[in-house]
């Protein structure tokens, strides 16, 4: 067998919904031993998903999460080296697909907070932009560590997630490395969003958001950008500035 | 002449997640050195990043590659090779070593590693591939013997000479995995010592141990998540008599074991080591 048909056989045969006789017939011996690599490369998938998709699979179930894996390896398969990165195409398939009958309704929300805390952890932090003093008149430096997410269902926090409005800042703790999650305001929410924009000075940031708000500055919001500000520093989810000339 | 390292002398241990915490504070004087798999580490932060960091201020480190595919038809990946050689050459690796296989098609990653056809044509071009990635890197490099369950089409060589093709065609070193050939011969009904004598064990680097699956009927998974058996350390002393003193690392991916059990096996490996090669690590 030429090799080029050899990996392309053996890949359809992984790949494939349904094994197809010519392929077993076409790689030849005992098609049990094909079938088993075809076994361990799928279930290989979903024991990395289980572990790194855990609200996600608890939501889902292990087999309704294997049902899901099938429909991605047939119609959209991973393209990273990286199995750090497979949970997060994975999900990106499954929020862009109807969801399995029968799976809570937090399963999507469930995906995206379990997608989020993966960036955050593996996110690659190593300084590549420069970042100089903190200034109000340059852009702020936010660590690559880190994700805004708008959730539904409270699957960050509860084992069976209520509905309502939660508005969080995603992070990995400079110390522990751990990953955690602020719960930000709408106005905090809205800043924070404005301040990834990588042109826009702070002082920028922060009057868009008021005019998007309808609010002016006052001793009011001042106080609350002091302590968002005063916070964000500490934790290490702002670096610093981008310095000038950056 | 082989690649030696006086750092790279008897056991060494494979850096996991969950073994680090163990490794870094209470590791046996049996363990050496450690191995790492670049693809955990290239372009990531955090919690990986402090772990290669206390790993590396108390052991040296080897690299150990999962996705190279040198038997794949897709076109090798230069970004790949860069980020690869930049981290071979900051963890001051000796050599590096990846699997005689392929593992992806058209861009997608199957993420196991498969099986390629024993034949002039696939030895050939895995070996050009070889010889394109080994130009990329600072460091020589070795490949790894397979464990396979099943051959695609007809073989024209068996896999010793297969082995041997690629190796004398692309001047890469070995990695020789006994539980692999162990696994092999146990699957494939052969003898694994005929088979290791049939290698060129003058280009052995490195070898690998460790643990496979006893599924239904005897058929043997390589798994790296059991103990290792009692016939591959045999087997390991055997191989070590005919190569001397290559330096020898457990790997441990899967099912992680209390820590006691995995010293007991690094121990019994060093015992073994010591006794094949005359040598004192
Ligand atoms: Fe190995």
């Amino acid at each position: 067998m030429k090799l080029d048909a050899a990996q392309s056989t053996l890949a359809r045969l992984c790949l494939d919904r349904t094994p197809r006789d010519e392929d077993l017939t076409a790689l030849g011996g005992d098609p049990l031993r094909w079938l088993l690599y075809r076994h361990l490369v799928r279930g290989r998938f979903v024991d990395t998903f289980s572990d790194a998709l855990p609200v996600a699979t608890r939501a889902l179930g292990r087999e309704a999460l294997g049902t899901m894996v099938e429909r991605w390896l047939a119609e959209r398969p991973p393209t990273t080296r990286y199995v750090r990165e497979l949970s997060l195409q994975f999900a990106d398939f499954a929020l862009d697909h109807a969801l399995p009958e029968g799976a809570p309704p937090w399963t999507a929300d469930a995906l995206r907070w379990d997608a989020a805390v993966m960036r955050c952890h593996i996110a690659d932090d190593a300084e590549r932009v420069p970042v100089g003093p903190f200034a109000m008149d340059r852009p702020v430096v936010l660590t690559p560590a880190r994700a805004l997410l708008r959730l539904r269902w409270s699957v960050h926090r509860d084992e069976v997630p209520t509905e309502g409005e939660h508005a969080l800042l995603v992070f990995r703790a400079e110390d522990s490395l751990r990953v955690e999650a602020l719960t930000l305001d709408a106005f905090s929410f809205a800043l924070v969003t404005a301040m990834g924009a990588p042109h826009t000075s702070l002082t920028g940031a922060v009057y868009d958001v008021l005019a998007r708000h309808g609010e002016h500055a006052n001793a009011d919001v001042a106080a609350v950008l002091a302590s968002l500000l005063g916070d964000l520093l500490e934790r290490g989810i702002v670096r610093g500035s981008a310095p000038d000339g950056a | 002449m082989r690649p030696t390292d006086p750092r790279f002398t008897g056991i060494g241990l494979g850096l996991r997640a969950p073994l680090a915490e163990a490794i870094v504070h209470r590791a046996p004087p049996s363990l050496r050195w450690l191995e790492v798999s670049p693809e955990n580490h290239v372009n990531r932060g955090g919690s990986f990043v402090r772990m290669l960091h206390e790993a590396r201020a108390k052991f040296p480190l080897v690299t150990h590659g999962l996705t190279m595919c040198p038997g794949s038809t897709d076109p090798l990946d230069r970004a790949y090779l860069t980020d690869l050689a930049a981290f071979v050459r900051a963890v001051e690796a000796p050599w590096h070593s990846d699997h005689l296989c392929f593992g992806h098609r058209d861009g997608v990653f199957l993420h196991d590693l498969l099986p390629i056809p024993f034949t002039r044509d696939a030895a050939a071009h895995t070996a050009a591939r070889v010889r394109e990635a080994m130009a990329a890197l600072p460091v020589p490099f070795a490949l790894e013997n397979l464990s396979w369950y099943a051959h695609p089409g007809e073989a024209e060589l068996d896999e010793a000479a297969f082995i041997r093709a690629v190796l004398d065609a692309s001047g890469a070193w070995l990695m020789l995995d006994v539980n692999n050939v162990y696994v092999n011969a146990r699957n494939h009904g052969f003898d694994a010592r005929e088979f290791i004598d049939a290698l060129p064990l003058d280009r052995v680097v490195q070898m690998h141990v460790a643990g496979h699956l006893v599924a239904e009927h005897g058929f043997r998974i390589d798994t790296h998540g059991e103990p290792v058996c009692d016939d591959v350390y045999d087997l390991l002393h055997y191989a070590l008599r005919r190569t001397g003193p290559v330096p020898v690392l457990l790997e441990r991916d899967h099912n992680p074991p209390p820590w006691e059990a995995l010293v007991d096996e690094l121990d019994r490996l060093d015992a073994i080591w010591r006794d094949a090669t005359g040598v004192t690590p």
